[in-house]
């Protein structure tokens, strides 16, 4: 095995390379890619490196290559190979193209400690819903979420709430997916009111690009309305709204 | 006879004492002329909130000398637990070697305590002159810890001095009188350590003010929410340090030595270093943890920006540091298993550890947000991705860090016994036993990272708990199982000292670097996660410099404070260095 | 030797080379704190009546004699019913002129069965800018319920002083309202006492809680129980010891805001006790030594 020390690196590049590439979908992005190629080159090569045996059976192809006992049809091959492929690596670099240009979101920015809300202010911290509540009325405020649902973000966010309504092809980023576990199923039911009622509009700066399509809802809907959307997209999607370890955070008060 | 014997024990005391005093004399004139000169200049200058600072900017000077100021203290506060640890287990093996090294590092404490001194006085006179109004507020607020601080200085230094200088003098017999110097000085470094504490988790989390601002008890000011959480987490991490840099003081010396005798000696020295930083070191995430918590039940809005804001993507760049400095510490080890007979036998070990190691890496440093172009961005259906997006989370991480944990633990105790076969007779049962509990608590930690995305929020917080546990229990029985089964052990054959390749020199010294770095790294995020405020929430910068800067700008600032670090650090080893020799010349 | 030095340097240059450029390759960007309040042309009247309402609670001094809520003075008219009340003053004139007007010059016409007694907004101690008055009227015009329809000319910001900090305890004190009861200086109100030399009979730390608790003692001849205890409590912690330091230094007696202090301070003196004992401690300390050790030499 140790013999091949420097084949067997290479082919595991290459095959954690095709794996990402082919065996992932929806595709994995070229950032990631990079990274996880990055980290594994460097654990092989740690690898590789941190046994005297191993690293002199990695190291002799590549010596073998650069003092001439190759044969001369390897050398010529690698010494064409390495120049060409850095080439190859600038090309794709400088090469324009009609991408977009990478965006790097924070998908879940930090909300501010208070935002404007129909000409009053309304402080994140300690805010709920006050409509969630364990009674029967729970129901008809849901039901009358979802009329809400369904007359104003359905059309982005789509009838299953997965973020695939008329719309949202048109949109990049495109509009949120409720049924992801990522989303509003780990945030707090203040977090997305703050997000509903202020849209994109109201994303602050680490959030950057602003170019979030979502409306400002408070311009469009009563406060109680946008509570009661929010108590159905939670409910709708199955999902329960994050919570603070309530206990915990008041006893050293 | 003996009355010459105590005639020269005696005349050896008084040169100790004097040259305490020496010491004492020093700290008292910097710390006199400081306050003379801080007061002149407040008096001289025209009454402002704030002063500017050319070229540098009054939040850039202030940063970089409160965290070289931060990393020497951590040095000096690091070096003696490191010494202290080293010449107990001197007095318990009774290896002289031990002693030796203990004694080479006490060496540097006075030029260090100096340094760090002044680097402290130095900061005082920039926050006095630069942030007076603010400084003026903490002051007046906490002003019985100043004379508590300034005299806990005096004593720190006193026992430090005379901890060295009475090395020789307290040997044999009364060796326990200098053990007990020893704790000392690492007692009142603590006390230090925590004072200095409060000023910094107050500006964090304040606590023990009413609603206007007023103080209404000092203690509730003192022991706030960040207190112990940092206490603990720093005091850790000093040792780790302390231990880092003694590792790479050894590389250095590994690769300039000249003769086999002395790469065996800055071998061993290495080895020692680097095994008090990794072990002061695996404890640290767990204190990180506390830490993050206790800061979410401060202030849920300030965890939110520090785990889920702008900060977030330093914490990518802190995993890439973690993951480089396991990747670097099991290098470290294997290599050096190279130079021990017997250690073959656990080579076939190093692949699948290799794996949980670089999957480990993976997924801790997939970032919850992914940078795509538009078109990947649409193709993943959101700016994460349904299946790697996995792996952004909490859960994951915890997952991934504690097998990380655990696998270096693994390499470190292989390298342990890579020479030993133990003899007792029930051995195959307790390496049983052993090999059960690491399958169990990776087990554990699997389930609970699986089981954690089906839960809500605050109940997975919970799991990292358990997970932590199991790796902590596992730890505990394999050590608890190995002292008594490694009793007596045969030895296949003695460890080749200095047999060791060069790069593995680069490898630790890569460890104090990447160490450094980090401390630099998370000491910006600690105060950057106040943003605007000077007391979070209760005191705001109006100052020009408020504003959070770019990540690059910030990481630039770190680099150039771990430089001047080991410039510094650099030239406190060669002036010890020509001072011993001056001496053993004279 | 030389050479593996250059070495390590290079290679601690390169990992925090490393380092550094995987900090640049995460997303950049600054994070301001939110902007302060500035009045402008443009200020939209929503904004206008908030910073007008921290000009009436604070620098203004309103609230020392006007009510916004049914616990409040009676000194003067209730603000809540200004605005629809401002109309019917003075035939011929708009409710917003009027509101102007009242603040700028309030004898042009008095409420009946109040006394003329305000001061004018434009000079000490309220001192407003005439952009601050369009501000507060913006506040008194949400307040009464209506729309915000004053609007900040060009000139009116024009006018406003550029405050530069002579007496920076002074100008806190005309900020933060005090100055509208309080004389200092020859300037300022006559309701409560004169508190220039305030500071002559009382210490500083006395005249700090005196702020926030104005019920601790009353100045011999005035009535107990005016100086509302909220006003007092809305000054931030270090305005408080600034305005403090200002007043002490009128008295002849220093005392300082910023932790300045003269050697002989308690901070100098405890630091220079601490400096003592230590070197005291070890002075005796080596002396003993020293005389055992002759004493063994002695013999």
């Amino acid at each position: 095995m140790q013999r091949f020390a420097f084949s067997i690196t290479v082919l595991i590049w290459a095959a954690v390379y095709a794996g990402l590439k082919l065996l992932v979908s929806p595709p994995v992005p070229t950032s990631v890619v990079t990274m996880y190629m990055v980290l594994t080159v460097i654990g092989t090569l740690i690898f590789v490196a941190a046994n005297e045996a191993r690293f002199a059976h990695f190291v002799a192809p590549i010596r073998s290559v650069f003092t001439g006992e190759a044969p001369r049809a390897v050398q010529v091959v690698v010494l064409v190979a390495i120049p060409a492929a850095v080439a190859w690596v600038t090309y794709q670099r400088v090469v324009p193209s009609a991408d977009a240009p990478f965006e790097a979101r924070v998908v879940h920015p930090e909300p501010p400690a208070s935002f404007p809300l129909h000409g009053k202010r309304m402080e994140v911290a300690g805010l709920a819903n006050p409509l969630r509540s364990t009674g029967p009325e729970l129901r008809k405020r849901i039901a009358e979420g979802k009329t809400v649902y369904f007359r104003n973000c359905f059309f982005c966010h789509g009838d299953t709430l997965a973020g695939d309504g008329h719309f949202a092809g048109a949109f990049l980023p495109i509009p949120g997916n409720f049924r992801d576990v990522g989303t509003i199923s780990m945030l707090q039911e203040s977090y997305v009111f703050w997000r509903v009622a202020t849209g994109g509009r109201g994303l602050p700066k680490g959030a950057t690009p602003w170019n979030s399509a979502m409306p400002v809802w408070q311009n469009f809907l009563t406060e109680d309305e946008m509570w009661k959307v929010i108590l159905y997209i939670y409910d709708a999607s199955g999902s329960t709204p994050r919570t603070w370890d309530e206990a915990v955070s008041h006893a050293k008060h | 006879m003996p009355q010459a014997k105590t005639a020269g024990a005696d005349a050896a005391l008084v040169d100790a004492l004097k040259g305490t005093w020496k010491g004492i004399l020093k700290i008292s004139v910097l710390l006199v002329a400081t306050y003379l000169a801080a007061q002149g200049l407040a008096s001289v200058l025209n009454p402002a909130d704030y002063r500017a600072l050319p070229v540098l900017g009054n939040r850039t000077a202030v940063w970089i000398v409160a965290e070289l100021h931060l990393m020497f203290a951590a040095f000096v506060l690091g070096v003696p637990i490191f010494a202290f640890i080293t010449e107990i287990v001197g007095v318990v093996t009774k290896e002289r070697r031990y002693d030796d090294l203990a004694r080479e590092f006490t060496k540097l404490l006075a030029m260090a305590y100096t340094l760090t001194a002044a680097l402290g006085c130095l900061l005082l006179v920039l926050l006095l002159v630069l942030y007076p109004k603010f400084t003026g507020y903490l002051s007046k607020l906490f002003k019985p810890t100043w004379a508590l601080y300034v005299a806990l200085i005096f004593t720190e230094v006193l026992f430090a001095y005379l901890y060295w200088f009475t090395w020789d003098i307290l040997q044999g017999a009364r060796k326990r009188w200098h053990l007990l110097l020893g704790a000392l000085v690492n007692i009142v470094g603590t006390a230090l350590l925590f004072v200095a504490d409060i000023w910094v988790t107050f500006m964090m989390s304040p606590a023990g003010l009413d609603e206007m601002g007023n103080l209404t008890s000092l203690w509730a000011a003192i022991n706030n929410h960040t207190w112990m959480p940092i206490n603990v987490h720093r005091l850790l991490a000093n040792v780790a340090f302390g231990g880092a840099i003694v590792a790479a003081y050894a590389a250095v010396r590994f690769l300039a030595a000249t003769s086999a005798e002395e790469r065996a000696r800055f071998d061993w020295m290495g080895y020692v270093g680097s095994f008090i930083a990794i072990a002061a070191f695996i404890p640290l995430p767990f204190a990180g943890y506390w830490l993050g918590r206790e800061i979410y039940q401060f202030s849920e809005q300030m965890g939110v920006s520090m785990m889920g804001g702008g900060f977030s993507w330093l914490w990518i760049l802190q995993a890439m540091l973690i993951g480089s400095l396991f990747f670097g510490a099991n290098f470290y080890l294997w290599l050096g298993m190279g130079r021990i007979p017997g250690a073959e036998r656990y080579v076939r070990f190093q692949g699948p550890m290799m794996l949980v190691l670089t999957l480990g890496f993976i997924v801790w440093a997939t970032p919850r947000s992914i940078i795509a172009t538009g078109a990947e961005m649409t193709a993943m259906g959101g700016s994460h991705h349904p299946f790697l997006g996995l792996f952004g989370v909490m859960a994951a991480k915890n997952t991934a860090v504690n097998l990380m944990i655990l696998t270096t633990f693994l390499a470190f105790m292989l390298y342990r016994r890579a020479n030993r076969v133990p003899v007792v007779p029930w051995a195959a049962t307790a390496k049983a036993v052993q090999a059960a509990a690491i399958a169990v608590a990776g087990a554990v930690v699997l389930y609970y990272g699986v089981y954690s995305y089906y839960v809500p929020s605050n109940v997975r917080i919970g799991f990292s708990v358990y997970q932590v546990l199991a790796v902590l229990a596992a730890m505990t029985v394999f050590v608890a199982i190995d002292i008594p089964m490694l009793r007596g052990a045969r030895e296949i054959g003695a460890i080749r000292w200095g047999d060791i390749p060069a790069r593995a020199q680069y490898g630790l010294f890569f460890l104090a670097i990447a160490f450094t770095w980090l401390m630099g790294l998370m000491g910006y995020i600690r105060s950057g996660i106040r943003q605007y405020w000077h007391v979070y929430g209760r005191v705001m910068d109006e100052s020009a410099h408020a504003y959070t800067m770019t990540h690059g700008h910030a990481t630039l600032i770190v680099s150039f404070i771990v430089l001047v670090f080991f410039a510094l650090v650099a030239m406190v080893f060669w002036m010890a260095a020509r001072h011993g020799s001056a001496r053993a010349g004279a | 030797m030389a050479g593996t030095f250059a070495r390590i340097v290079l290679f601690v240059f390169v990992v925090v080379g490393i380092f550094s450029y995987v900090g640049q390759l995460v997303p950049q960007f600054e994070e301001h704190p939110p902007a302060k309040k500035v009045i402008g042309t443009a200020t939209p009247g929503e904004e206008l009546a908030a910073i007008g309402e921290e000009l009436a609670r604070g620098k203004g001094g309103c609230l020392v004699c006007h009510k916004v809520t049914e616990r409040g003075n009676d000194r003067g008219p209730d603000l809540r019913q200004s605005t629809a009340k401002a109309a019917t003053r003075k035939p011929g004139m708009s409710a917003e002129a009027y509101l102007v007007e009242s603040l700028v010059d309030p004898d042009a016409y008095v409420v009946p069965d109040y006394p003329k007694m305000m001061p004018s907004a434009l000079k000490p101690p309220a001192n407003l800018t005439m952009a601050e008055v369009k501000a507060v009227v913006a506040y008194l015009q949400v307040l009464g319920g209506s729309e915000v329809t004053v609007k900040v000319a060009q000139e009116d910001l024009a006018a406003a002083k550029p405050g530069g900090p002579v007496h920076r305890g002074k100008t806190l004190l005309a900020q933060h309202g005090c100055l509208a009861c309080h004389k200092v200086e020859g300037e300022g109100g006559e309701l409560g006492p004169d508190i220039t030399r305030s500071a002559a009979a009382r210490e500083p730390a006395e005249l700090l809680r005196k702020i926030i608790e104005p019920g601790i003692w009353t100045t011999p001849g005035y009535q107990a129980g005016i100086m509302p205890a909220e006003l007092g409590r809305a000054v931030p912690e270090g305005d408080r010891h600034e305005m403090v330091a200002y007043l002490a230094g009128l008295a002849g007696k220093s005392y300082s805001a910023t932790g300045a202090a003269s050697p002989f301070s308690h901070e100098g003196m405890r630091l220079g006790l601490i400096v003592l004992v230590f070197n005291l401690g070890m002075l005796v300390a080596v002396a003993t030594a020293s005389r055992r050790r002759r004493r063994g030499e002695a013999p």
